[in-house]
């Protein structure tokens, strides 16, 4: 019998110790993301591509470690040591770091593997969802292995921005490991990036380790382990209980002050400027049609109860891009004069009254069932409420609303999204006549601005043009302030990127400022 | 027995096709468009429509649905559309995993259903027939992911006995990851198990063949184990069946909460990412899977009882 007693015991303590031996150089992120979709950066989309893509790939240049600015004179080479833009703006010239390696002995970077990225992110064949991006370009020119040079159709300061910062497809690709895996590149991905991938576990995790002759030196650590923990409870658990070191937050109200209550030692890390929450208010169905009754919805939005409901982890907005997005205004900029953004619900109550509507009048909606939609509208919902407007709501599923809104079915329509840090990049795909939704050069205008109210293309046209900083920056503004005075949209607080991580264990080595999942991880070090 | 089980196998062939038909036509019938949902926010309208044509979404529906209906009957479900990977090779992944929790549920369901639900028979009205019945309300109430969720806050967050997330690597790393999500679909089982095989031997218990054998002087073990149980298990295992069927399906939340590799997680994962063919392979595995519990179950009972294949 002791002997029985003695074998169950051992057996259970093996039981119990299984796996508890972890490499104590191993870093765990946890993203909410279900899966990866790729790590070609031709296919990446989401945070839970972005991150893993950031670790394995460099851009040209890039902003500063754990930041999204993209202002010029602030970026940070990558694989290239030195840059220049012509003064038309209609050219850039990259001077590449001589002996970055790609990983796996892929040899050396060079100024063909530039060229080779723009076209194939320019070929349609490669059905890459950040094509247009590239679409400018008419020539890219090797002048030797370390030099290239990108020539545009038309001056375009931020080109750079668009097309070549992290995220959005600019990611540098190896012309002979694309060629020479062709499909399997997806999954099995060579860059010159501080971490090279060892292997992917669907649903899982992607397992990547530290590149020997990464070209800005080694990472402290040995291995990074990316998890996939979509359900929010659980990634919770796993970063209180120590399971994972990192992990990225949940936009649910009061979410992040319990997290640091049961893990005081958590260090979060707030990405700004962040992201953009916008209420686009369809103007091709009654009543949104009417300006006095857009006006009524804009005054019956107060922003103070974002702030009361989630805290330090969204800012005030006071234009169309959030603070801190290059070309945002500022509070001083709001104009004095009749501004439809200023909390007034008597003057709401009246503007309904003088559109017919004394009672106000009832509406139907779809929102998606996450978090991030469903809180606004429903903060939205009370908000209209007290001034008579009724909002019907009806939660779909996320894939059935983003297909749903594209196809111009919903009246009022909320949406989240990561665009550059740029004001230029967030008219384009909200307020270009373009852009509207049905039209084949569609992207995410909704209330279709630009054919209905007025109409500012020109006037973007010119700013995405201008060369000289000042004069740029009035110019969105002043575009910003056209487009807002029509209301095609209540532009909502903006959302900070949201991760946080375990300040005993984990130092990241510079403090994360990137709203998306573009910071590396090539400084982290376990504590 | 052969002729019963041939008759049983035919059976099945038009439930099959008739299931795959239902899977194809509720994806094709459900909102959202997976180019869309691969391609995200910024895809322009001719990404979109490349990424329709080479993953021919934009073949007519009857060429899909024979395409759908090949690969099913030769077990090759072709790529992902989300992220390309071969479903073959996910599934073969997946399965284990899903395999494992589903039969060390059950392992824990009638280990601890059966007896205690022939104690509390036997027992009946006693103190532990009390607990019985406390035991079986308490699983019929918890809800499998809330269950599962307290489960991870004592014995894994604060008794860090268990781990909290994933599957394992090797075999005793495995079954340490097994042993919280079984016993969160085993408990409930167990109390399903228990109260079936409860009222089941009672109903035996007061036969007249029972009641001869203890006349007979027959030991009162011996007329309980080895006359009715016997008996009383019939209905049992039709009901085990059942349930196993509601375990699988189960086994979907489970997989989730603790982060668990399986079917339920491609599915669902699928299902966000509108990856028809992922889906379309997930539930054509768990309609064999239905089809194959049945007629297991039909054999078993048959195998218990021989006067049913006679019927």
């Amino acid at each position: 019998m002791r002997r029985f007693r003695s074998i169950c015991g051992a057996m259970l303590a093996m039981l119990l110790s299984a796996g508890a031996a972890d490499a104590q150089s191993t870093i765990k992120v946890g993203v909410s993301q279900r899966d990866l979709g790729a790590m070609d950066p031709a296919f990446g989309i989401g945070n839970g591509d972005e991150f893993p893509i950031r670790q394995v790939f460099n851009v040209l240049v890039g902003p500063k470690d754990g930041t999204t600015n993209l202002k010029l004179e602030d970026l940070q080479g990558e694989l290239a040591e030195r840059w220049e833009m012509a003064p038309d703006a209609r050219s850039f010239t990259f001077h590449l770091r001589k002996g970055v390696q790609w990983h796996r002995g892929y040899g050396e970077v060079t100024a063909a593997d530039v060229a080779f990225t723009i076209q194939r992110m320019q070929d349609p064949k490669t059905g890459t969802a950040y094509g247009s991006n590239f679409r400018d370009i008419t020539a890219v020119e090797v002048t030797d292995p370390y030099t290239v040079t990108i020539r545009l159709a038309t001056p375009n300061p931020f080109f750079y921005a668009f097309a070549l910062a992290p995220r959005f497809g600019g990611y540098i690709q190896s012309k002979k490991a694309v060629e020479e895996l062709g499909d399997k590149f997806r999954h099995n991905p060579v860059g010159t990036g501080a971490f090279e991938f060892v292997s992917y576990e669907p649903k899982q995790k992607v397992t990547f380790r530290a590149f020997d002759k990464y070209w800005d030196g080694k990472p402290k650590v040995d291995t990074l382990e990316v998890l996939f923990l979509p359900e929010t409870a659980a990634r919770t658990l796993a970063f209180v209980k120590g399971d994972v070191d990192m992990i990225e937050g949940a936009t649910v109200p009061g979410w992040q002050a319990s997290v640091v209550k049961q893990k005081p030692d958590t260090v979060l890390d707030l990405g700004r400027p962040g992201a953009i929450w916008g209420f686009h208010l369809n103007m091709t169905r009654k009543p949104l049609d009417d300006i006095r009754v857009r006006k009524a919805i804009a005054h019956a939005i107060d922003q103070r109860v974002w702030t009361a409901a989630f805290g330090d982890f969204v800012s005030p907005i006071y234009g169309i891009a959030p603070q801190g997005y290059y070309g945002a205004m500022t509070k001083d900029d709001v104009p004095k004069d009749d501004w439809p953004f200023v909390y007034d619900p008597a003057k709401s109550k009246a503007l309904l009254a003088e559109a017919g509507f004394p009672n106000g009048f009832q509406i139907e909606l779809f929102v998606t069932e996450r978090e991030e939609y469903k809180s606004n509208v429903l903060i939205i919902q009370e908000l209209l409420r007290k001034v008579g407007i009724q909002i019907n709501m009806r939660v779909v599923e996320h894939t059935s609303y983003h297909n749903d809104i594209r196809r111009d079915l919903n009246s009022m329509i909320m949406y989240s999204s990561g665009q550059p840090p740029l004001t230029q990049a967030v008219l384009n795909a909200f307020y270009k006549s373009s852009a509207i939704v049905g039209k084949p050069t569609r992207n995410m205008n909704f209330s279709h601005y630009g054919d209905i109210a007025g109409n500012s293309d020109a006037l973007m046209e010119q700013a995405n043009q201008e060369v000289d900083d000042l004069k740029r920056i009035a110019m969105l503004k002043q575009v910003q302030i056209e487009i807002l005075r029509h209301v095609p949209a209540i532009p909502l607080p903006s959302p900070a990127g949201s991760w946080m991580h375990n300040g005993k264990t984990l130092e990241i080595g510079f403090p994360v400022k990137a709203y998306m999942g573009t910071f590396t991880m090539a400084k982290a070090s376990r504590l | 027995m052969g002729g019963y089980i041939l008759r049983r196998g035919l059976e099945v062939i038009p439930t099959v096709l008739l299931v795959l038909t239902l899977v194809f036509l509720a994806l094709r019938i459900m909102p959202g468009d997976p180019a869309v949902a691969a391609l995200g926010e910024f895809a322009t309208p001719d990404a979109i429509e490349r990424f329709r044509e080479k993953l021919g979404l934009n073949q007519p529906l009857w060429m899909q649905y024979f395409s759908f209906i090949g690969q099913a009957l030769t077990a090759d479900f072709g790529r992902s559309m989300s992220n390309n990977t071969s479903i073959n090779e996910l599934l073969a992944q997946a399965l284990p995993y899903t395999i494992s929790l589903g039969i060390a549920a059950t392992v824990i369901g009638i280990v601890i259903g059966i007896p205690l639900g022939a104690m509390t028979a036997v027992h009946r009205n006693g103190a532990l027939d009390g607990f019985g019945r406390v035991f079986a309300l308490i699983g019929f109430s918890l809800p499998d992911f809330y269950f599962g969720v307290l489960l991870l806050l004592v014995f894994s967050l604060h008794l860090d006995w268990f781990p909290m997330l994933g599957g394992g690597k090797g075999f005793l790393d495995q079954l340490h990851h097994l042993v919280l999500p079984s016993i969160t679909l085993g408990v409930v089982m167990a109390a399903f198990v228990m109260r079936l095989t409860r009222s089941s031997l009672l109903e035996v218990l007061r036969k007249d063949y029972v009641r001869t054998a203890r006349g007979k002087g027959v030991a009162e073990g011996w007329v309980i184990f080895k006359h009715a149980l016997r008996n009383a298990l019939i209905p049992v295992t039709t009901g085990l069946g059942i349930y196993l069927l509601t375990t699988l399906s189960g086994t979907i939340t489970v997989e989730l909460v603790f982060s668990r590799p399986g079917l339920g997680t491609l599915l669902i994962s699928g299902v966000s990412a509108r990856d028809y063919t992922l889906v379309q392979a997930g539930l054509v595995v768990f309609a064999f899977f239905v089809v194959a519990v049945n007629l297991a179950t039909d054999l078993l009972c048959a195998a218990i009882d021989p006067r049913i294949t006679l019927r």
